[in-house]
C-alpha cells in the first residue's frame, strides 16, 4: 500500500474513525487528538503493514491504542460527570440520537467497543478479537451480553438468558 | 431490535473533525522525511496547547474553589455541616440520605440548604487524587486497580450531582450486610457492604461522601481486596475543582434521578427459574453421534465422534488445564470427588438475601466428547472459534424443555452453586476443558489455528457434571455459548446417556 492508497482509506474511513473513537473517549476534542495521532502513526509506520487487506483493521487498532493513550494522559484528573459511566450508569447523549444509539452509548466500554466495531463498522468477530487482544470467544460473549442489555434497555423485558 | 440499523444512526462527524482529517492526510501525503519531522514537531507543539488549557483549568479552579468554599462553609456567621446519613430498611436494605445542618437552629439549616441550591447551568467539576493505594494505578478513567490482579483489587470513583429536593429523599441500597457512618477528613460519610450473592458479585463495598459546595456526592465502589482505610484515604486525598465548563441539568445524572429510577422500577421482581420450553422440532435440529452438522456454521461442519463418561480425570491432560484445576476436584488417585450442591434462592435485597434452600451431595462425572471439525469451504479457515455448552433438556412431544435438577425438598431456586466452585445457571454447564494448545492468538485459546479446505481437526472437550443430569445432556457448539436461533434453526447434539 502506498501513501495515496492510505490517504484514500483514511478519508473513506472518516466516519468509522470518529464512531470508534467516540466509543472510548468522552468528548470530540479528545477524539480529534486521537485520530490525528493515528493518521501520523499510520503514515509513519506504513511499511509495517504487510497485507493491504488488513489495512482497515490495522488502522482501527492504531486508533484504539491512541484512544487509550489519550485516556492515560488525562488520568491524573478525572471528570466526575464522565465517571458515572464507569459504574454502568446512563451517560448523557445529545437528544437527536436514536433510542438504539443512546442505548449503545449507555453500554459499558468493554461491550460498547465490540458492538460498534461489529454492527457499525462491519468488522468480523475475528478482526475485533485481533484489535482488542481478546479471544474470539470473548468477543462473542461480549456481543451476546451487549444484545441482552440492549434488549432490556429498549424493550423493558427481563434479562436475556442463554436459553432463549 | 435490529442492531444492524445502528449504521444509519451514527451521528455525523463534526465539521471540525472532518477538516482535521483532510488537513492531516494532506500534510502527511505531501511530506518528505524532514518535512514530516517538522510537521510532527508542529503537531506536538499544537497538542501542548491542550495540556496548558487543562492546567489553566486547574489553576483557575483552585482559585474559584477557594472563593466558593468560604461562603459555603460559613453562612450568616454560622458554620454549616454536610453529611451522608444511613437508615435501615427491612433486614438488608439501607436508605442513604444527604443532610446539611447548621450548628444552631433548624431555621438556619433550611436557609443553609438554599446556599447549596444547584445553579443552572451546572458547573462541571473534576477531582484530583493525592493518594492512590499501594500497588494500584489508573487502569482507565475513574478506575484504580492493581495491574497484576485487575479482576480483584479495584476502586471505581463516581460523582453524582445533587439537585434541589435531594435532601428529602433517600437512595435505597439492597443486599446490605454492614453499614456505618465513617469519618472522611472533616466530613461524615457512609460505608456500605453488600452480601455475597454466590455468583461473583464484584463491587461489594461502597463509600458515599457529600460535597455540597461542589454540588456532588462521591460514590466509590471497591472490591473485597481493598480495605476501608484505603478507600477513606483515597477519598480524603481528593481535591475537587470546577473545570470552568458548564452543562445543563438535563444532561447530567443526578442523585434525584437515581432515586426516581428506583421509584419507577418498583419492587424487585425475581424471576422464578422454570422448566420452560426452549424450542421444538420446528426450530431445533438435533444431531446424533456420527452426524455431520453444517449449514449454520460458517464454511465448516462439526461431528460428535465419541462421548465417554468417566469417574476419574485420568483422560485429561494437565497441559490443558486453564481456569479450573481438575486436580482440586479429584482425590490423589484421580477419582472425582462428590460435590456438595447448594440450591440458591435469590432474595429481594430488603427482607432477604440470596439463601441456600437446599443442599445435597452428588456424584460428579466427567463428560468427555470427541469432536471433528471439517472445513467444507474453498478457503483456509484461520482461528476457527469453538465453544461447547452442555444443556440439560427434556424432550417431550416434540418439544425441548429445560430440565432443572430437583432440590432435595422440591423448593424453587434460581441457580445452583457447587462446592467445587462451579455454578450451574439456567441449566447450562460451561466448557471447562479442551485439548487445543494456545498458539498466542487471542486470550481464550479456544480456536483451531487453521483448517485448509477439506481438512479436519479433532478436539476433545470436557465438562464436570452432576451424575443425575446425564440422561438430559445436549451439546450446543454455537460460539456464543447459547442456543442460538439467529440465522435459522438452533443446532444441538444429543449426548444423553
Amino acid at each position: 500500500m502506498n501513501k495515496q492508497d492510505l490517504s484514500a482509506l483514511i478519508l473513506d474511513s472518516e466516519r468509522l474513525l470518529y464512531a470508534t473513537a467516540r466509543t472510548i473517549l468522552l468528548n470530540d476534542q479528545d477524539c480529534q487528538d486521537a485520530v490525528q495521532e493515528t493518521i501520523v502513526k499510520a503514515f509513519t509506520n506504513l511499511r509495517q503493514l504487510k497485507k493491504d487487506r488488513y489495512a482497515r483493521t490495522w488502522l482501527v487498532r492504531i486508533l484504539i491504542n491512541e484512544c487509550y493513550d489519550v485516556l492515560r494522559r488525562g488520568q491524573k484528573i478525572i471528570s466526575l460527570e464522565a465517571s458515572r459511566e464507569a459504574q454502568e450508569r446512563p451517560s448523557p447523549v445529545p437528544e437527536d440520537y436514536s433510542d438504539l444509539y443512546r442505548a449503545v452509548e449507555d453500554l459499558p466500554e468493554d461491550l460498547r467497543i465490540p458492538v460498534v466495531l461489529y454492527y457499525i463498522d462491519d468488522f468480523s468477530v475475528r478482526e475485533i478479537a485481533g484489535m482488542m487482544d481478546i479471544s474470539e470467544g470473548a468477543v462473542q460473549k461480549r456481543l451476546a451480553r451487549a444484545r441482552g442489555k440492549l434488549r432490556v434497555a429498549l424493550e423493558g423485558t427481563a434479562g436475556t438468558e442463554a436459553l432463549s | 431490535m435490529n442492531l444492524h440499523e445502528l449504521k444509519n444512526q451514527v451521528p455525523e462527524t463534526p465539521k471540525a473533525f472532518s477538516e482535521m482529517v483532510k488537513g492531516e492526510v494532506a500534510r502527511q501525503e505531501g511530506t518528505n522525511i524532514l518535512e514530516l519531522a517538522e510537521k510532527r514537531q508542529a503537531m506536538n507543539s499544537k497538542k501542548q496547547t491542550v495540556t496548558p488549557r487543562r492546567l489553566a483549568w486547574r489553576v483557575a479552579a483552585i482559585v474559584l474553589a477557594a472563593l466558593i468554599l468560604i461562603p459555603s462553609a460559613v453562612y450568616a456567621g454560622i458554620r454549616l455541616f454536610s453529611k451522608v446519613s444511613v437508615e435501615p430498611e427491612g433486614d438488608y436494605g439501607a436508605k442513604v440520605g444527604l443532610e446539611v445542618e447548621a450548628e444552631s437552629s433548624k431555621e438556619v439549616t433550611e436557609e443553609a440548604e438554599a446556599v447549596y441550591e444547584l445553579p443552572d447551568p451546572i458547573p462541571l467539576v473534576s477531582a484530583e487524587l493525592a493518594f492512590i493505594p499501594e500497588g494500584m494505578e489508573w487502569l482507565k478513567p475513574a478506575h484504580l486497580g492493581d495491574p497484576d490482579h485487575p479482576d480483584h483489587r479495584q476502586i471505581a470513583l463516581g460523582g453524582i450531582v445533587y439537585d434541589q429536593g435531594d435532601l428529602e429523599d433517600t437512595l435505597l441500597i439492597r443486599d446490605v450486610v454492614d453499614r456505618k457512618v465513617v469519618t472522611v477528613g472533616d466530613r461524615e460519610g457512609v460505608y456500605i457492604r453488600l452480601a455475597d450473592s454466590y455468583r461473583g458479585n464484584y463491587w461489594r463495598q461502597r463509600l458515599y461522601v457529600f460535597y455540597p459546595e461542589y454540588y456532588h456526592v462521591l460514590e466509590m465502589f471497591f472490591t473485597d481486596e481493598v480495605t476501608l482505610d484505603e478507600a477513606i484515604q483515597t477519598a480524603e486525598g481528593i481535591t475537587w475543582t470546577f473545570t470552568g465548563e458548564e452543562t445543563s441539568r438535563d444532561k447530567v445524572w443526578a442523585w434525584s434521578d437515581m432515586i426516581a429510577e428506583q421509584v419507577n422500577r418498583g419492587p424487585e421482581v425475581i424471576p422464578v427459574l422454570e422448566a420452560s420450553v426452549i424450542g421444538s422440532t420446528s426450530n431445533i435440529q438435533v444431531f446424533s453421534m456420527g452426524d455431520d452438522a453444517s449449514g449454520k456454521y460458517d464454511s465448516y461442519a462439526i461431528c460428535v465422534e465419541d462421548v465417554q463418561i468417566y469417574d476419574d480425570i485420568s483422560v485429561l491432560d494437565e497441559d490443558y488445564f486453564r481456569d479450573l484445576n481438575f486436580y482440586d476436584l479429584a482425590d490423589e488417585d484421580g477419582n472425582l470427588l462428590p460435590a456438595d450442591v447448594s440450591f440458591i434462592l435469590k432474595g429481594d435485597g430488603i427482607n432477604s438475601i440470596d439463601t441456600v434452600v437446599g443442599s445435597k451431595t452428588q456424584s460428579e462425572k466427567l463428560v468427555y466428547v470427541t469432536l471433528k471439525f471439517t472445513n467444507t469451504g474453498d478457503e483456509t479457515l484461520d482461528h476457527l472459534l469453538f465453544y461447547g455448552s452442555l444443556y440439560t433438556i427434556e424432550e417431550k412431544d416434540g418439544k425441548y424443555i429445560r430440565y432443572l435438577q430437583p432440590s432435595p425438598d422440591g423448593s424453587s431456586y434460581n441457580f445452583i452453586s457447587r462446592s467445587n466452585g462451579l455454578v450451574t445457571d439456567n441449566a447450562q454447564y460451561k466448557m471447562q476443558y479442551f485439548d487445543v494448545a494456545y498458539d498466542g492468538y487471542g486470550d481464550g485459546g479456544n480456536h483451531i489455528s487453521y483448517l485448509e479446505p477439506g481438512e479436519s481437526a479433532i478436539v476433545h472437550i470436557g465438562w464436570i457434571v452432576d451424575e443425575e443430569t446425564l440422561p438430559y445432556l445436549f451439546l450446543s457448539m454455537d460460539p456464543s455459548g447459547a442456543i442460538s436461533f439467529d440465522q435459522g434453526p438452533a443446532i444441538l447434539f444429543d449426548l444423553r446417556q
